[in-house]
């Protein structure tokens, strides 16, 4: 939607990188953005407009963030130019708002004070204010302003505070050209300016006296610590994985006995038949035997949230950096392999961060090894049947554990192997970080999140999911066999006959017709597993129509191959485990490493490889176990 | 031979930020080599303060109010001075 | 009697569904993020 009013004025955001110069500039202009580009550069410039109070339209430009008018890279030349109105099409503004963030003004004012220089009007936005505030910082605006002779307007962009002030502060007519002091008397202009901010900073910037320990501090004494550092990551691990056992077990009781009630109710309003099948069996069973994970999903997700908002993520990849150097990758690897825990879709986009373009692509390679949500159906189904429920919840927490390190080991040996194959980077990186201060969780946030979250499991859950458990029922149930015999019934089914396909295949795995076939049926999703066992294995227990409908796991437990033996013995359940930990079950996954990796023989690569490592593992496990006798 | 000037010995009496001594506050006086721009962004400026807090691979200091950890490496392009 | 009713109707909602599928795959898919069930929210990365 084009506005016919004219433009009164342009105006230029600078400032450095992280001064929340964009976020400043889409608060501003909302949806009236165009990006573009200046000819001859490869830096993007975004450009916008919005209407002040006083009802003028302005135009404002989001030039590249720089730490100084000294031009040491393409962005910083842009950002000249465009001040200087060297750049093509583009008239000098009119107006240069400076973005600074205000608990780090000693190395921001810098550029605020050769954009003084230039000679063009001048604002400085002092954004971030909740956070100076917060560590302690005592600013005083006023006399900012008044040592610099230009407005000030503080603000913290994220929230929108001060963003009006911001804006009837560009009244017309425009602040007058300020004066530059500094630079009178001086030879080393450079010099010159640092020693005037650091004059003003002390003036009206005076931070917290350097000896004072900080809450943070004494966290960090111990979460830093080379030794209680890694006991407490540990720890809080643990933790995590007992609570998906015991905590969530409340809330998946519900879940169950809700599935269970619907299903009694159906049987005594319908009549026997397909239809009824179809709705219990099928849906009810298949969408049941995944949403019954939501509560401990959402428990994975309320963990990462809080590691994130409070600020302890960086001080985990603090940790983990030299853990990594030893995989050949380096800390910035950290937050894209721990975003794979949840999905690695996120994960393999956010390598993006990552300089080194080989380490880059050996993170995008290894990613899907560190066990993301969608298999925690499948492990939270498998690992009680391994250890008996009232062993109690440690043991399961700790078995679970151990299968996230088996992912998370796995993937940083090949990590480590595939990263000396490559060869080493042209340019050297090295690691950097910033800890920010720890602070209370956002709770708001993190609530939204994890809304967002179950709103999209459920929504899966009730799209794909129950298509998929529809058509599995179909191909399970059809064609039909006469007679009552229930397992010969669904050995003549579709599914049936595929199973005895599959079966050659995976029986050296452990696995039988019908497991084989739900693993199949998981590379459509992970979860889908959990819904696939639901339906191929509820023949077992026709024969007792009047016991209630047992759980998933009560099902599994009285499995049997054709012969009478147990099908799952706790080395056949190991070795599916192991099989889910490796096996790359997501079509999507494939498609979003081939965008990111730019070769799809680097995606299919990945598929190949990590199915061929699942079916050895699992092979080996198997085959290995049974020889030592178990 | 050229007989040392006063800014000589000056030079010679920085130290890298890696051969600091751990919670010393110190007074960064250049920053070299190749990553100095990477640093310089980050906060590393001269005649800013700066207090090593830890060493090791990874050092942990603090800059400015801010906690920053660098590794060795980066930290031997910072040449600090005792603060006085 | 209601048996044949039930396994109609069933024969239906598998068709159906078995349609909405083919539909979909066919579907040329929309390029940008995930294709939405990755369950996500969008994070912004600054390092």
């Amino acid at each position: 939607m084009s506005n016919a009013a004219a433009v009164s004025a342009t105006i230029a955001l600078i400032g450095n990188p992280n001064a929340g110069k964009t976020t400043l500039f889409n608060a501003l202009t909302g949806e009236n953005q165009r990006v573009g580009n200046f000819s001859g550069v490869t830096v993007e410039v975004k450009s916008g407009t919005f209407f002040t109070p006083h009802g003028r339209k302005l135009r404002v430009l989001d030039l590249p963030g720089c730490y100084s008018l000294r031009a040491n890279s393409p962005d910083e030349q842009v950002a000249v130019d465009a001040l200087t109105g060297a750049l093509p099409d583009e008239p000098r503004p009119d107006l240069v708002v400076c973005v600074a963030d205000a608990s780090n003004l000693e190395r921001h004012l810098q550029l605020a004070l050769q954009v003084i220089e230039t000679g063009l009007p001048c604002l400085l936005a002092l954004n971030m204010i909740d956070a100076a505030e917060r560590a302690g910082l005592r600013l005083d605006p006023e006399k900012l302003s008044e040592e610099l002779g230009i407005p000030v307007v503080p603000m913290q962009a994220s929230s929108g505070k001060g963003v009006l002030e911001l804006k009837q502060a560009l009244r017309f007519p425009l602040p007058h050209l300020a004066e530059t002091p500094w630079l009178s008397h001086a030879t080393d202009a450079d010099a010159a300016r640092r020693s005037f901010v650091l004059r003003l900073c002390e003036l009206a910037a005076r931070r917290p006296t350097e000896d004072q320990i900080t809450w943070t501090d004494r966290v960090d004494g111990v979460a830093l610590h080379p030794l209680w550092g890694w006991a407490c990551f540990g720890a809080m691990f643990l933790t995590l994985f007992w609570a998906i056992f015991s905590l969530a077990r409340i809330p998946m009781g519900w879940i169950e006995s809700g599935q269970a009630a619907i299903g009694k109710w159906l049987e005594t309003v319908m009549a026997e038949g397909d239809l009824r099948s179809l709705l219990i069996d099928g849906v009810l069973g298949g969408v049941g035997g995944v949403v019954m994970f939501l509560p401990q999903i959402l428990l994975l997700f309320l963990f990462i949230g809080l590691l994130e908002s409070t600020g302890y993520m960086a001080r985990a990849a603090f940790l983990m950096d030299g853990l990594m150097a030893r995989a050949g990758l380096s800390g910035k690897a950290f937050l894209p392999l721990f975003s794979s825990y949840a999905c690695a879709i996120p994960g393999v986009m956010a390598t993006r961060t990552i300089d080194s373009a080989k380490e880059r692509l050996v993170t995008i390679f290894v990613a899907p090894w560190m066990s993301c949500s969608a298999r925690l159906p499948v492990y939270l189904l498998i690992v009680p049947l391994l250890l008996h429920e009232n062993e109690g919840s440690w043991r399961q927490a700790l078995v679970l554990f151990g299968i996230y390190a088996l992912g998370t080991a796995s993937a940083f040996a090949v990590a480590r192997v595939l990263r000396g194959r490559l060869g080493p980077d042209p340019v050297h990186t090295h690691f950097m970080l910033e800890l920010p201060p720890y602070r209370v969780p956002q709770w708001r946030y993190i609530g939204r999140h994890l809304a967002d979250r179950a709103g999209s499991f459920l929504a899966q859950a009730g799209t794909l999911i129950l298509g998929l458990s529809i058509l599995l029922w179909a191909l399970s149930t059809y064609p039909k066999h006469p007679g009552d015999d229930p397992s010969a019934s669904l050995a003549h089914s579709a599914m049936g006959r595929i199973g005895n396909v599959i079966e050659p295949v995976v029986r050296p795995l452990g696995f039988d017709g019908r497991t084989g076939t739900a693993v199949l049926t998981s590379f459509a999703a992970r979860e889908v597993f959990n819904s696939s066992m639901a339906i191929l294995f509820r023949v077992d227990e026709a024969d007792d129509e009047q016991a209630t409908r047992g759980l998933l796991r009560d099902q599994l437990a009285a499995a049997t191959w054709p012969d009478g033996r147990p099908l799952f013995t706790p080395l056949a359940m190991i070795s599916l485990l192991v099989f889910y930990v490796y096996a790359l079950q997501c079509l999507p996954t494939v498609a979003v490493v081939a965008r990111e990796s730019g070769s799809w023989r680097w995606a299919l690569g990945q598929l190949a490889f990590m199915s061929a490592v699942a079916w050895v593992a699992s092979f080996i496990i198997y085959q290995g176990g049974r020889l030592l006798g178990f | 031979m050229k007989l040392a000037g006063a800014t000589d010995l000056e030079i010679d009496s920085a130290l890298t930020l890696n051969q600091a001594g751990v919670g010393c506050d110190l007074r960064i006086e250049g920053v070299t080599g190749p990553g100095c721009e990477r640093l310089r962004a980050m906060g590393f400026c001269e005649e800013l303060r700066v207090r090593k807090l830890s060493s090791g691979r990874n050092l942990l200091c603090s800059l400015c109010g801010t906690r920053v950890a660098l590794s060795r490496e980066l930290a031997d392009q910072v040449l600090v001075k005792m603060a006085g | 009697m209601s048996g044949d009713w039930q396994t109609l109707a069933a024969g239906a909602v598998v068709a159906i569904t078995a349609l909405v599928f083919l539909i979909r795959l066919s579907r040329p898919r929309k390029s940008g993020g995930c294709g939405g069930n990755c369950q996500c929210g969008k994070r912004d990365h600054r390092h």
